[in-house]
C-alpha cells in the first residue's frame, strides 16, 4: 500500500470511529478514548528525539505544558480560537524547544538528560508560580473551547476533533518516517561518526529532532483543552513523564505500531486493574509496576519487538 | 595527470604525543595512493583528518585547490571525497538498502518532509535505483532488507564501502578494507578498486596492512612511522628500501 493511501487509510478509520464510538459508548470510555489519543501524540513525540534519534532528551513535559497553558490562555485571555490558537502555542513549544536544543545539544547521554529535565522542572515551576497568568496551584479552570462556533463541551464533541488530530500527526510523521531527515534521525542515533562521513549534520538533524518533538508536545496540550476543563499544575510533572516514556519503552520505541501499542496497554491497564475485585485494589500499583518490570526484562524492543521477531522466524 | 589531493606539513598532536609531524602528501587524480607503515604510525589520524574529524595543529590540506580546512565534517563528503572505517561501523539498527541510502542522500535535493509530494517521489526513485546498483554490484542485494547488524563480517565491511561509494566520490579514503577478509574476498577487492579507478576515474588513498593486495594494486606508496614519512615510491622502490623494512621488522631482519 502506498504511503498516501495508508495516510488516508488511518485517517478515515480514526475519523469513523470519532464519529460512531460517542454514540455507542459511555462517556468515560470516551473519555478514556481522548486521553489515550493524547498520550499517543505525546508518546509519539518523545519516540521521535529518544527512539528514532537516539537523544534522552527529558524535557517533553514542559512543552506540553506550554501547549495546555498556550492554548487555554490564548483562548480566554485574547480570544484566539482553537484552530488558531493550538497551532500558535504548539509554535511557540518548538520555538522555546529549539532554543534549549541548540546549547542541550552539545551534551551527550546522561547530561542531554539531566540538563533537559532541568529545563522542565523550571517550566513547572514557572507554571506554578507565575500567578498572574496560570493561576498558579490553584489551577486554571478553561472556559469551553470554541471550534468553528460550535462549543465543545463534553468528551463525546471533543472526540471526533482529536481524531482528526490525531490522523494529521500520524501522517504527518509517517512522511518524516519516509523521508531524508527521517532516516537520518536513525543514522544519528546508530553511529554518528559514519552519519558525519555520509554528510549527515549531526548537530543540525539533533536540533530538529528536539524541535519537532517539541511541536508535538505541544500539539498534545492543545489537545488536553479539548477535553479537559480544568488545569492542574501539579499534573505537569515528572510522573507523566515516565508514564509516557514507559509507553514507548513497553511498546517499542522507535516504531509507530510499537508506540501504539504501549499506549493502549498501559494507558488501559490501570482502568483494568481499578475493576478488579475490592481486596485486590491495593495491589494495583504494584501489578503495574510488575508488568513493566517483566516487559522491559523480556522484550527489551518492546511487546512489538516480539510481534516482529515472532514474525521474522515465520 | 594533476594533482587531486595535496597536504603540505600536516601536523597533529595530541598532548604531548605527535601523531602526524610535518607531513607532505600528493594523490595523483586516478590513481591508487597506498599509506602503510606500522600501528601507530599515524595512517588513521591522517585519515580523520581529511575526514575533517580533527583539525592538525599545523599545515594545509587542500582538494581540487580549496582548502578542506574551511569545511566541518559532515560537508566533505559534498566536495567529492567519501570514507570507509577501519572498525565494523555502520547503522546497525537500519536496513542494508537504508545504510546505503543514508550514503547516497547528500546528493538529494532539500525537500519538506511533511508534505507528500512528486519531487519526493522523484527524488526517491532516482535513489532508489543507484542504491540497487551499488547494492547489487557487492553482492549485498539479498540482503538488503536485513539489519545490518546481521551481517557476517565480510559483508559488512562490504557494506561500509557500499555506503561509501554512494555518494560518489571522487577521492575514496579506505582504512583497512582487506582486514580479516578471506583470499577470495581480497581478491574480489582488488578488481573491484581497480575498475573504480579504471571505469569511473576515481582516486583512492588505501590505508592496508595486507601487502599482498597493496604491492598489486598501489600506484604510489607512501610509509609512515611515527608521524613521519619515511619513503615514498613506487612499489618496488619502497619494498627494497632498508629504512622501510627495519621500520617494519626491527632489528631481527639483521639477524635472520
Amino acid at each position: 500500500m502506498s504511503l498516501g493511501r495508508q495516510q488516508l487509510l488511518i485517517g478515515v478509520i480514526l475519523l469513523a470511529l470519532g464519529l460512531i464510538l460517542p454514540a455507542l459508548l459511555p462517556e468515560y470510555f470516551i473519555y478514556l478514548f481522548n486521553l489515550l489519543m493524547m498520550y499517543l501524540i505525546l508518546a509519539i513525540g518523545l519516540d521521535i528525539v529518544m527512539g528514532w534519534s537516539g537523544q534522552f532528551a527529558f524535557a517533553h513535559i514542559a512543552f506540553y505544558g506550554i501547549g495546555i497553558y498556550g492554548t487555554a490562555l490564548l483562548h480566554m485571555r485574547l480570544g484566539v480560537p482553537f484552530i488558531v490558537g493550538m497551532p500558535l502555542a504548539a509554535l511557540l513549544a518548538a520555538l522555546i524547544g529549539y532554543l534549549i536544543a541548540v546549547p542541550a545539544t552539545k551534551l551527550r547521554t546522561v547530561y542531554l538528560a539531566l540538563s533537559t529535565f532541568a529545563f522542565a522542572q523550571c517550566a513547572a515551576w514557572v507554571f506554578r508560580t507565575w500567578e498572574s497568568l496560570t493561576k498558579g496551584p490553584d489551577g486554571l479552570r478553561m472556559t469551553p473551547t470554541n471550534l468553528f462556533g460550535f462549543e465543545i463541551v463534553n468528551d463525546s464533541q471533543a472526540m471526533p476533533v482529536i481524531a482528526v488530530i490525531l490522523a494529521l500527526v500520524i501522517a504527518a510523521t509517517l512522511n518524516l518516517l519516509h523521508s531524508k531527515l527521517g532516516r537520518d534521525f536513525f543514522a544519528v542515533r546508530d553511529n554518528e561518526n559514519v552519519a558525519l562521513a555520509s554528510g549527515v549534520d549531526v548537530k543540525a538533524t539533533k536540533v530538529w529532532a528536539l524541535t519537532i518533538s517539541a511541536f508535538y508536545a505541544g500539539v498534545a496540550g492543545g489537545v488536553y483543552t479539548l477535553f479537559q476543563s480544568y488545569i492542574n499544575p501539579d499534573n505537569i510533572d515528572v510522573t507523566l513523564l515516565v508514564l509516557i516514556l514507559s509507553m514507548v519503552v513497553v511498546g517499542g520505541s522507535g516504531s509507530l505500531a510499537g508506540v501504539s501499542i504501549g499506549v493502549v496497554v498501559l494507558g488501559v491497564l490501570p482502568e483494568v486493574l481499578r475493576a478488579a475485585p475490592k481486596g485486590l485494589l491495593i495491589w494495583q500499583e504494584f501489578v503495574y509496576g510488575l508488568i513493566l518490570m517483566l516487559a522491559i526484562i523480556f522484550s527489551p524492543k518492546g511487546i512489538w519487538g516480539l510481534f516482529s521477531r515472532a514474525k521474522g522466524k515465520s | 595527470m594533476s594533482v587531486l589531493l595535496s597536504l603540505k606539513g600536516v601536523t597533529m598532536r595530541f598532548g604531548g604525543l605527535v601523531a602526524l609531524n610535518g607531513l607532505d602528501l600528493d594523490i595523483q587524480a586516478g590513481s591508487i595512493h597506498a599509506l602503510i607503515g606500522p600501528n601507530g604510525a599515524g595512517k588513521s589520524t591522517l585519515l580523520n583528518c581529511l575526514s575533517r574529524f580533527f583539525t592538525p595543529q599545523e599545515g594545509s590540506m587542500s582538494f581540487k585547490g580549496e582548502s578542506l580546512l574551511n569545511l566541518q565534517a559532515h560537508e566533505v563528503v559534498k566536495v567529492g571525497i567519501s570514507r570507509t572505517f577501519q572498525n565494523i561501523e555502520q547503522f546497525a539498527q537500519l536496513s542494508v538498502y537504508e545504510n546505503v541510502l543514508v550514503g547516497l542522500s547528500s546528493k538529494e535535493e532539500r525537500y519538506n518532509p511533511f508534505l507528500p509530494g512528486r519531487v519526493r517521489a522523484h527524488v526517491q526513485a532516482q535513489s532508489a535505483e543507484h542504491a540497487q546498483e551499488i547494492l547489487q554490484e557487492l553482492d549485498l542485494w539479498a540482503f538488503r532488507d536485513q539489519p545490518a547488524g546481521s551481517l557476517d563480517f565480510g559483508r559488512q565491511k562490504m557494506l561500509d564501502f557500499a555506503r561509501a561509494l554512494a555518494s560518489r566520490p571522487q577521492l575514496l579514503l579506505l582504512d583497512e578494507p582487506a582486514a580479516g577478509l578471506r583470499n577470495r574476498e581480497i581478491e574480489f577487492l582488488d578488481s573491484f578498486l581497480r575498475r573504480l579507478v579504471k571505469e569511473q576515474g576515481m582516486s583512492i588513498l588505501l590505508i592496508e596492512h595486507v601487502m599482498q593486495l597493496v604491492m598489486a594494486i598501489a600506484d604510489e606508496i607512501t610509509v609512515l612511522n611515527f608521524g613521519e614519512k619515511i619513503a615514498h615510491g613506487l612499489p618496488r622502490e619502497v619494498q627494497s628500501n632498508p629504512m622501510v623494512i627495519e621500520a617494519y621488522l626491527g632489528k631481527e631482519v639483521e639477524h635472520a
